[in-house]
């Protein structure tokens, strides 16, 4: 089977900016897939090279199978929520709902039948007959999403539509989404910076930066495994440790520190290490197959966690435990003896 | 009969009473009201509603200054002679008649400059670049700093027997036609100067629309015909409304452009209201004319208001 939706060498330029540069990817169809990066990565631009709204300056779009690259917004089965939600002021909220059959001219009793039904999917029962601005922003967002789940897209993409939602509203849409997304089994094609969304709702995510793909896998490869420095820092809070790699000792030297490691780069390589905070242990037990002696330079303590900033010569590392598995919390310039397993440091190539 | 004489401190009371009920009045926001709007009323008072009120009196004069003012209904009865009318002798109603000529010209230099904004201020508000979009309104406004005269005058040498279309017409071999001095003449001056009086406020309407209402549009399968239909249409309203209220009514009062363009037999309503003024002096007559005009365009836009209000409230449902 085709994929949903897939990229060949898709490549926008804007000007002299380029803006998606050359990028491939294949979305299976009824997943979840979310674009991930920092604002500026080009997440947005293929969004809307998928939705029709531009077109690529070289490279193919395709929905199942079918080249779609040249063919209007209009006449492409994916639907697109717009971040602002670009509900239509002058009709009521039935008739924005209602606005896609329109055009593909289902009459008027089977429009509203339908119209209602989406409501209810939604849960804003009876609310036809309102007008755009009566509603909360929840309740515009929701609107939005009825008006493009609507037309059975085979793929509906959504660009940040949790964005101007507080943060509770957000955490129970980022479910009712999911539920409606697994319910339905349609192929969703989702636009964020927040990772912790991402990481959240995703069945896989593309990590884009400077409109190139980094990286594309489940959210937990993409935590555990990251490709590349940029998603290794991009995603969650790590230790980045810039060093060589010498292939005879299998270790990392960076500053003063030779840091076990198993990785197959080339001796003498430019690399990171890459250590979550979550990954280092605080008075490592013997069979630790790594450990280091250093100073406490600062305590966070965030209730269930207690974060500590803690230095070897001039490398700093930040080491997160939870505060009750620690019999004693160390105070600030105490040595301590710290560690990790060698299988915790990913090595990165440094570009 | 016993009479009270009030005690000095039963006055300096009652006094003080009056005096607070005195300066809550002058507090009160009604008033201040009134007091902060004195300077714009009396503004508008005296350079807009005194002459229109001194026209209206002076439509209800005699035409004689000699002998005073009379009152006198004879203007008024000039404009709706009875004979004609009772016996449906309707080329008979002279100034009626030019009346009905002047609105016919003004509905369509309105719908034909409605229909020639559109597309130029959608392009404009919408497709082109952000940076280019005050260049461009500024070289349709630029003409429009010269006089309206020059600009009239400047369609004679194009539109004459011997100018620029029919030089173009003789050329590729046809017929040279009569444009100058038809009712054409006229419309196409009209459209012209008017203009930009659509343009403006309708181009403030199509900058205001935001382009993701045209994108979700497009998106949930409407084509370019639809999008416009559905929501470039009913979203531009209000400033197509302004637009339509302003040319039809510069239309009504145009009489420089019927006389240089039109030819003797193009004159329309408002060169018989200027004719009174400036070649017959019948200034009672001229100021009866232009109220019925006055009220009648009050009463047509009066009534489109309705009409689209009601039809605003019909596409709500």
């Amino acid at each position: 089977m085709p994929a949903s939706v897939a990229l060949e060498d898709v490549r926008k330029e804007f000007g002299d900016v380029v803006a998606v540069d050359d990028i491939s990817m294949e979305i299976e169809e009824g997943q979840f897939l979310t674009l991930l990066g920092p604002s500026g990565c080009g997440k947005t631009t293929t969004l809307r090279l998928m939705a029709g709204f531009e077109t690529p300056t070289s490279g193919t779009v395709k929905f199942e199978g079918e080249d779609v690259t040249d063919a209007p917004a209009y006449s492409r089965p994916s639907n697109l929520v717009f971040q602002s939600y670009a509900l239509f002021p002058h009709k009521t909220v039935g008739e924005n709902i209602g606005f896609g059959l329109k055009m593909r001219g289902v009459d008027k009793a089977k429009r509203e039948e339908q119209v209602l039904e989406m409501l209810d999917l939604v849960e804003l029962p009876r609310m036809q007959d309102r007008s755009i601005d009566e509603l909360s922003g929840g309740q515009q967002q929701r609107v939005a999403l009825a008006r493009a789940l609507i037309n059975e897209p085979t793929v509906l993409l959504l660009d940040e539509p949790l964005g101007a939602l507080d943060l509770k509203l957000r955490r129970n849409m980022q479910l009712e989404l999911k539920n409606i997304q697994e319910e339905l089994g349609i192929t969703f094609i989702y636009v964020t910076h927040d990772q912790e969304e991402a990481l959240r709702m995703s069945d896989k995510i593309a990590i884009l930066n400077d409109g190139r793909v980094e990286q594309v896998g489940a959210p937990n490869e993409i935590y555990e495994e990251p490709a590349t420095r940029f998603v290794a820092d991009f995603i969650g809070e790590t230790n980045l440790l810039d060093g060589t790699y010498d292939a005879d000792a299998g270790v990392v030297s960076t500053g003063a520190l030779r840091i076990p490691v198993e990785s197959n780069h080339d001796d003498g390589a430019a690399v990171s290490v890459s250590i979550r905070p979550e990954k280092i242990r605080i008075h490592p037990g013997d069979e630790t197959s790594y450990t280091l002696e250093c100073t406490v330079d600062d305590i966070v303590y965030q209730g269930n966690l207690v974060k500590i900033h803690v230095s070897v010569d001039d490398t700093e590392l930040v080491v997160e435990d939870h505060a009750e598995g620690l019999d004693t919390i160390p105070d600030v310039s105490d040595h301590i003896r710290i560690g990790w397993e060698t299988t915790q440091a990913t090595v990165l190539q440094n570009q | 009969m016993t009479t009270v004489t009030p005690s000095l401190d039963d006055i300096e009371a009652r006094l003080a009473t009056l005096r607070a009920t005195l300066m809550s009045f002058i507090g009160s926001d009604r008033i201040k009201g009134l007091l902060s709007l004195g300077p714009s009323i009396s503004v508008l008072g005296i350079i807009y509603f005194l002459p229109i009120l001194a026209l209206f009196i002076l439509s209800f004069g005699t035409e004689s200054s000699f002998t005073g003012f009379e009152f006198t209904l004879e203007h008024y009865g000039d404009i709706f002679p009875l004979d004609p009318l009772l016996s449906f002798n309707f080329a008979d109603l002279l100034y009626l008649g030019l009346l009905a000529k002047s609105l016919k010209v003004s509905l369509y230099v309105t719908i034909v400059s409605l229909v020639l904004s559109y597309p130029i201020t959608y392009y404009i508000g919408n497709r082109v670049q952000e940076a280019y979009r005050l260049p461009l309104m500024m070289l349709i406004m630029v003409p429009f700093w010269t006089s309206y005269l020059v600009r009239t005058y400047s369609w004679i040498p194009i539109l004459s027997e011997n100018g620029l279309i029919n030089g173009l017409l003789t050329t590729i071999g046809l017929q040279p036609l009569q444009l100058l001095y038809t009712p054409l003449a006229t419309n196409i001056g009209l459209v012209y100067l008017h203009l930009p009086f659509m343009i403006l406020p309708l181009y403030a309407s199509m900058a205001g629309l935001d382009a993701a209402h045209i994108e979700a549009a497009q998106d949930l399968g409407a084509t370019r015909l639809r999008v416009f239909r559905e929501i470039v249409l009913p979203l531009t309203m209000p400033g197509a409304a302004a637009g339509v209220i302003f040319v039809f009514i510069k239309s009504t009062a145009a009489y420089v452009v019927p006389t240089l363009l039109g030819g003797p037999n193009g004159i329309l309503y408002m060169n018989v209201v200027v004719s009174q003024f400036r070649q017959t002096y019948n200034w009672n007559f001229g100021a009866a004319l232009s109220f019925i005009l006055l009220a009648i365009v009050l009463a047509i836009l009066y009534a489109a208001q309705k009409m689209g209000a009601s039809l605003g409230s019909a596409q709500m449902r």
